[in-house]
C-alpha cells in the first residue's frame, strides 16, 4: 500500500485515510528523547575513556550531527551491517569471556543474590510480585509503541515488497535474543564489583565492566561499536523526523509548491533542530535511569495508535475525536511523569483501596482510546465535518506497484476476495 | 586521566566503519 501510495511516514497514511495531520508533531516530539538516549550513550562511552565529560558530550553530538547533515538515510543503513557484526561479536565476546574470568554463571547469580539479600528490599535480583503489574505493562506498551516510531515506519514503508518485510520481521527475534544478552551484562556487572559512578549513575554499568575486564584495545573496539551503535538509529530517527516535518507540515501548510531542493534543504535544518532538541533533553532531563528517555517516548508516540494501527483496519473514527484522544493520552501520559518527577515511567494508578504500579503509557492508551471512542458517535450525531478517507479497498488487499490504478488493483484480486472487500467496505465505509 | 590505548583503536574503528559507509554511500548506484 506504501508504495502504492508512495508514503514514507505514518502520518502520510493518517492524512489520506483520516484527511488529518495532527499525527507529525507527536512523531516529532516522541523521537527527541530517543535520540537524546543515543547521545548520552555515545557520551557514557567517550567519557569512559578518561575524556571529559563536556567534551565528551559535545563530541557525541557533532558526530551525529555531522553524519547525518552530510549524508541522509542511506550512509546509516550502509553502515547498519557493519554495525550489527560489531556488537554482535562485542556482546557474544561479553558473556562468554567475562563469566568464565568470574568463575561461571553459577558465580555470577550468587553474587546477585548476596547483593539482593543485603540490600534489605531495595533491590531485586527476581521480580517480586508487587511489580508483576508495572513489568507487564512496560512490556506491552514498548512492544505496541516500537513500531509506531517514524523511524521503524519509515524503515518498513521504503521497502520493496513485502517479502522484504516478512523475512525482516522473522530476524527480529534474533535482536531480542541479543538485548536479553545485553541485561544479563548487567548481572555480570554486579558480581565484578562494578559501582554506579557518581555522574552517570548505573548508566555507565556496561561500559565501565568492560573497561576493567577487557584489555584495553577490545574495551576500545567495544566503546566503538557502542557509539556506531547509537550512532546508526539516532541519524535514522533524526531523518525520519524531519521527513516528518517536511512531507507533513511544511509542504501541506507553508510552502505547498517547494522545490525538491528546498525540501531536503528543510530537512536538513529540522534533522539539526530535532538533535538540539535532544540535547536539551541530556541537559535538562534526570538521568538517573537513562532508560526514562525512550520510555518518555513510548507513552508519546504510543498515542497514535488509534489512527495509524487502528485506521488500517477501519475508519469508523472520527478525525477530531482521533486529534482529541491524541491530546489526552499525551497529557495524560506527560502529567503521569511529571508527578513522579521524570524520575520513573511507572505510575502507581489508585483504583478505590487498589494500588495498581503501571507504566503510564498503557492507562495514557487508554483514556485515549476511550475519548475516540466516546466522542466519535458523538461528533458524527452532531454532524462536524470528518473529511475524506482517500483509500480504497483495494489498496490493502491487493499487490500493487508504483503507479498502477485502483481498476488494475482490483482486477489482481480473486472474486472472492473481492466480494469480501466489497462487503466489508460497506460496514466500514458506509459514507462512500 | 584519559587511556589512550583505548581511545586510540576507538578512533581507528570508528573512522574505519564510517569511511567504509560514505565509500559504500559513493559508489551507490542512485
Amino acid at each position: 500500500m506504501a508504495r502504492h501510495r508512495g508514503y514514507v511516514t505514518p502520518a502520510d497514511f493518517v492524512r489520506d485515510r483520516f484527511d488529518s495531520s495532527a499525527l507529525a508533531i507527536t512523531g516529532i516530539l516522541a523521537t527527541m528523547p530517543y535520540i537524546a538516549l543515543q547521545i548520552y550513550g555515545i557520551e557514557v562511552s567517550i567519557a569512559q575513556m578518561g575524556v571529559p565529560i563536556e567534551i565528551s558530550l559535545i563530541i557525541a553530538f557533532a558526530i551525529l550531527a555531522a553524519y547525518t547533515y552530510t549524508s541522509g538515510l542511506r550512509a546509516p543503513a550502509m553502515i547498519a551491517v557493519v554495525k550489527d557484526m560489531c556488537i554482535w561479536l562485542v556482546v557474544l565476546v561479553a558473556v562468554i569471556y567475562i563469566p568464565i574470568k568470574l568463575g561461571g554463571f553459577g558465580n555470577i547469580f550468587k553474587a546477585v543474590h548476596a547483593k539482593a539479600v543485603a540490600s534489605g528490599g531495595t533491590f531485586h535480583d527476581v521480580l517480586p510480585a508487587a511489580e508483576y503489574p508495572a513489568y507487564a505493562t512496560l512490556a506491552l506498551g514498548s512492544a505496541l509503541a516500537l513500531f509506531l516510531y517514524p523511524h521503524t515506519l519509515t524503515g518498513i514503508l521504503s521497502t520493496n515488497s513485502r517479502k522484504v518485510v516478512r523475512r525482516n520481521a522473522a530476524l527480529l527475534p534474533a535482536y531480542t535474543f541479543l538485548i536479553g544478552l545485553i541485561c544479563l551484562l548487567g548481572y555480570v556487572a554486579i558480581a565484578a564489583g562494578i559501582d554506579p559512578s557518581p555522574i552517570y549513575k548505573s548508566n555507565v554499568a556496561l561500559p565501565a565492566l568492560f573497561a576493567k575486564e577487557f584489555s584495553a584495545w577490545f574495551a576500545g573496539f567495544s566503546f566503538a561499536a557502542i557509539a556506531i551503535g547509537a550512532l546508526t538509529p539516532a541519524a535514522i530517527m533524526s531523518i525520519a523526523a524531519a521527513s516528518l516535518f517536511t512531507r507533513n507540515i511544511y509542504r501541506e501548510y507553508f510552502h505547498p509548491t517547494c522545490t525538491e531542493r528546498e525540501e531536503a534543504n528543510t530537512a536538513r535544518t529540522v534533522s539539526l533542530a530535532v538533535k538540539v532538541g535532544a540535547l536539551a533533553f541530556i541537559l535538562f532531563f534526570p538521568l538517573t535511569l537513562a532508560i526514562n528517555l525512550q520510555l518518555l517516548s513510548n507513552i508519546w508516540i504510543l498515542q497514535t495508535l488509534p489512527a495509524v494501527f487502528l485506521g488500517l483496519y477501519t475508519n469508523w473514527f472520527h478525525r477530531r475525536a482521533l486529534v482529541i484522544g491524541l491530546l489526552g493520552g499525551l497529557l495524560t501520559g506527560t502529567l503521569m511523569i511529571i508527578s513522579r518527577g521524570f524520575e520513573s515511567s511507572v505510575f502507581p494508578l489508585s483504583l478505590g483501596s487498589l494500588t495498581i504500579p503501571m507504566y503510564a503509557a498503557v492507562p495514557a492508551l487508554v483514556v485515549n482510546l476511550l475519548l475516540c471512542v466516546c466522542l466519535t458517535p458523538l461528533f458524527k450525531l452532531l454532524g462536524v465535518s470528518n473529511g475524506r478517507d482517500n483509500t480504497t479497498a483495494a489498496d490493502f488487499e491487493a499487490h500493487p506497484v508504483a503507479g498502477s490504478s485502483e481498476s488494475l488493483l482490483l482486477s489482481q484480486m480473486t472474486p472472492n476476495g473481492r466480494d469480501d472487500i466489497t462487503e466489508r467496505e460497506g460496514v466500514l465505509n458506509p459514507t462512500r | 586521566m584519559v587511556n589512550w590505548e583505548m581511545l586510540g583503536v576507538f578512533i581507528v574503528v570508528f573512522t574505519a566503519v564510517t569511511i567504509l559507509a560514505f565509500w559504500a554511500f559513493m559508489l551507490s548506484p542512485t
